[in-house]
């Protein structure tokens, strides 16, 4: 079997010649999973030259075509072979063969889920957007109520909140209506799109999570943190730049800055990403300290209380990503919860958390916040979550955060 | 039972080469329970083991086995209690000597051997129907020197061995590492056999997550000379490779916060 690629302006054409059988798919599936996570979401399979299918064959290119159906890209044989023809008919997979319809990724909807409503005419037209760290495509959302952020009152007995959608939040806390829902396990917390997920510190290795269904809506009661509520006014779909590989955390807070045009920004963001570096908590901060003089976050105590990734972790997967950030200086009341992102003297300020999914591609173009938050839930379950942090620490150091490519819809407020 | 109490081991105490080997194990093993020993290179594992054997004598700590205080006992004399299948499969056997006459020395494992025929028929016939149960075609060739086989076929005579007089405790050390993968899986299978049929009261040591989850009713997980996760019943059933994978993620994510690490979360996490 060989496999080449040829990429034109608007599809990936890779050829095949030999045979498509156990032996081979192995090496097909991985080379196909490749392009898929290299952003190329339109692909040709030229099996002219392919000789023989099994079904192992077709089930690689039946999942191929699924994954980029579900992302609104396209997956199609052309051309064929007799006998790839012949197969692929007999097994009733001529839609693999047929040219599909191909939508313009920018006016496509969400992965829409059931109820989605047809998409209006007016959908947003995307315009160019290039800094020094990233390039893509900007949206500007339809104008709502404006965003407004507050510091979470830092007392264990005061309420829960909710948080539907057209909300976010992040810090440390539980989901749970009463104190005794949390007690014990309060963890890092995150929130968007009417669903919110935290890592439980008592034992639990999975993040927990509850997602808006009806009339549910999740509540957790906060420590610390910030929460959000109003309407995103621009969506940003971005990538790295020709130059570099992938976008820093750094240089995506400085963007959604200068989108912002302001000193103070929140955003959310879905991304696939290519490494992260964070804390988590282990233990419930209301519990007592563990001894030793120097208080809990002192060495070695700190290793019963905080995880840290120590180097950059979580590679190719997909994230969940709630921060708010700020210019130094111009973080005003909201100071004591943001922190810088990278040690460079003008390096923006911020506070981010991080909700890890096993890698699911992300469709192109526009789409909206709450269905794609909702739909990173559904499938296999979230792995961890993580408060975000540049590691500074020189050669020893983890370095930061850094994505492929992403969504982030973001607005400006007034501390 | 084995009973460890507080055992510690300092290897080249006081000089630039000290290793504290085992830093307090503490440990009760039931009667028939078949304990799973995991752990990084350098955890203690191959310590711990040792200790129990006698290969050196422990610091400070008690061993007790099958009811006697074997903590002073010399390696020779404990071997009359326990079983013993080692990593390199030229360990265990004498290689000049025939398969026949290396399960004559076994077979008086902690007696004395006295001046009478070692190949007695006694032996013979019992020892033939159980080489033959390997289905290696061993049997045939009980005669040949022990040397002449290879890895695989040593190994597994090895433990036929070891546990031909149904020792009290049997102690694998990483005992398929050095097979090639077929062999090793020949030898997991006849250890599973052999630990199930005579009930025997065992501490296997391995690398293998899928050992470490498919085999046995206990897991211990060492690191740094400590027994720092303990799972029996059935959290140990309930375990998956990957649970395991991400145990050793988190003891290495402990390892690299480090103080200047946490110098540095001090000042940027809130």
């Amino acid at each position: 079997m060989e496999i080449t690629t040829e990429k034109t302006a608007d599809l990936l054409i890779a050829r095949l010649r030999g045979r498509l059988d156990s032996t081979w798919c192995p090496a097909v599936r991985d080379a196909l999973a490749g392009y898929v996570k290299a952003g190329e979401h339109r692909i040709q399979l030229d099996m002219g030259a392919v000789d023989y299918i099994s079904s192992t064959g077709l089930r690689v290119l039946l999942a191929t075509f699924k994954q980029l159906k579900a992302v609104n890209g396209r997956f199609s044989i052309s051309p064929a072979s007799p006998a790839v023809t012949d197969t692929l008919s007999l097994a009733g997979m001529d839609m693999l063969l047929a040219p599909a319809p191909v939508a313009a990724p920018s006016i496509s909807p969400v992965n829409a889920s059931a109820g989605a409503p047809a998409l209006a005419p007016a959908a947003p037209v995307g315009q160019p957007f290039s800094t020094s760290g990233l390039r893509g495509e900007l949206f500007t959302l339809p104008a709502g109520p404006a965003l407004a952020v507050r510091l979470v009152e830092p007392v264990p007995t005061a309420g829960s909140l909710a948080f539907p959608a057209g909300t976010f939040g992040l810090g440390v806390g539980a989901l749970g209506v009463t104190v005794d829902d949390c007690e014990g396990r309060r963890g890092e917390f995150i929130a968007a799109g009417g669903c919110a997920a935290y890592q439980p510190t008592d034992g639990a290795n999975r993040p927990d999570f509850t997602v808006s269904e009806g009339a549910l809506i999740p509540q957790a009661r906060l420590l610390s943190g910030l929460t959000g509520t109003g309407d995103f006014t621009r969506l940003l779909r971005f990538d790295a730049p020709p130059e570099a590989r992938t976008v820093s955390l750094t240089a995506l807070a400085a963007a959604v800055l200068h989108i912002a045009g302001t000193g103070s920004a929140a955003f959310v963001a879905v991304t696939e990403t290519a490494g992260l570096v964070g804390a988590a908590l282990r233990r419930d901060p209301t519990l007592p300290d563990t001894g030793g003089a120097g208080g809990r976050f002192a060495f070695p105590e700190i290793r019963d209380w905080l995880s840290f990734t120590g180097e950059r972790s979580f590679r190719d997967t997909t994230t969940l990503l709630v921060g708010v950030v700020a210019r130094p200086g111009a973080a005003g009341a909201l100071a004591p919860q943001l922190r810088p992102l990278s040690p460079a003297a003008d390096a923006p300020v911020g506070h981010v958390h991080a909700l890890i999914v096993p890698y699911r591609p992300l469709q192109k173009g526009y789409m909206e916040l709450a269905p794609m938050v909702s739909a990173l839930f559904d499938g296999a379950p979230p792995q961890a979550l993580l408060h975000l942090l540049g590691d500074p620490r020189g050669l020893s150091g983890a370095g930061e955060s850094d994505f492929n490519r992403g969504a982030v819809w973001l607005a400006p407020f007034t501390p | 039972m084995l009973t460890l109490t507080g055992l510690r081991k300092t290897f080249n105490p006081g000089t630039v080469n000290e290793v504290r080997a085992l830093q307090g194990v503490d440990l009760t093993i039931e009667d028939g329970s078949f304990v799973i020993v995991l752990g990084m290179n350098g955890s203690g594992k191959s310590t711990l083991l040792n200790a129990v054997a006698g290969t050196f004598i422990v610091d400070t700590g008690r061993i007790e086995l099958a009811g006697h205080d074997v903590t002073r006992w010399p390696e020779h004399r404990r071997a009359k209690l326990i079983g013993r299948v080692f990593q390199n499969p030229f360990s265990g056997t004498a290689p000049n000597m025939s398969i026949a006459e290396n399960f004559a020395l076994a077979a008086r494992r902690g007696q004395s051997r006295g001046l009478g025929f070692a190949l007695s028929k006694d032996l013979m016939a019992p020892l033939r129907d159980r080489v033959a149960s390997l289905k290696m075609g061993l049997e045939d060739r009980l005669d040949n020197a022990i040397g002449s086989l290879s890895g695989g076929q040593r190994q597994a005579l090895t433990l036929l061995m070891a546990t031909w007089l149904k020792p009290e405790l049997l102690l694998l050390d990483e005992h398929t590492a050095a097979l090639d993968p077929k062999s090793g899986d020949q030898v997991i299978t006849l250890s599973e056999e052999v630990i199930g049929r005579d009930k025997l009261t065992t501490l296997m040591v391995t690398h293998s997550m899928q050992q470490a989850v498919s085999l046995g009713d206990r897991l211990l997980m060492m690191h740094r000379g400590r027994v720092i996760h303990d799972f029996s019943g059935s959290a140990k059933k309930r375990l998956r490779p990957e649970d395991l994978i991400d145990l050793f993620d988190e003891i290495r994510r402990r390892e690299l916060l480090d103080e200047s690490a946490a110098t540095m979360l001090q000042s940027l996490y809130v």
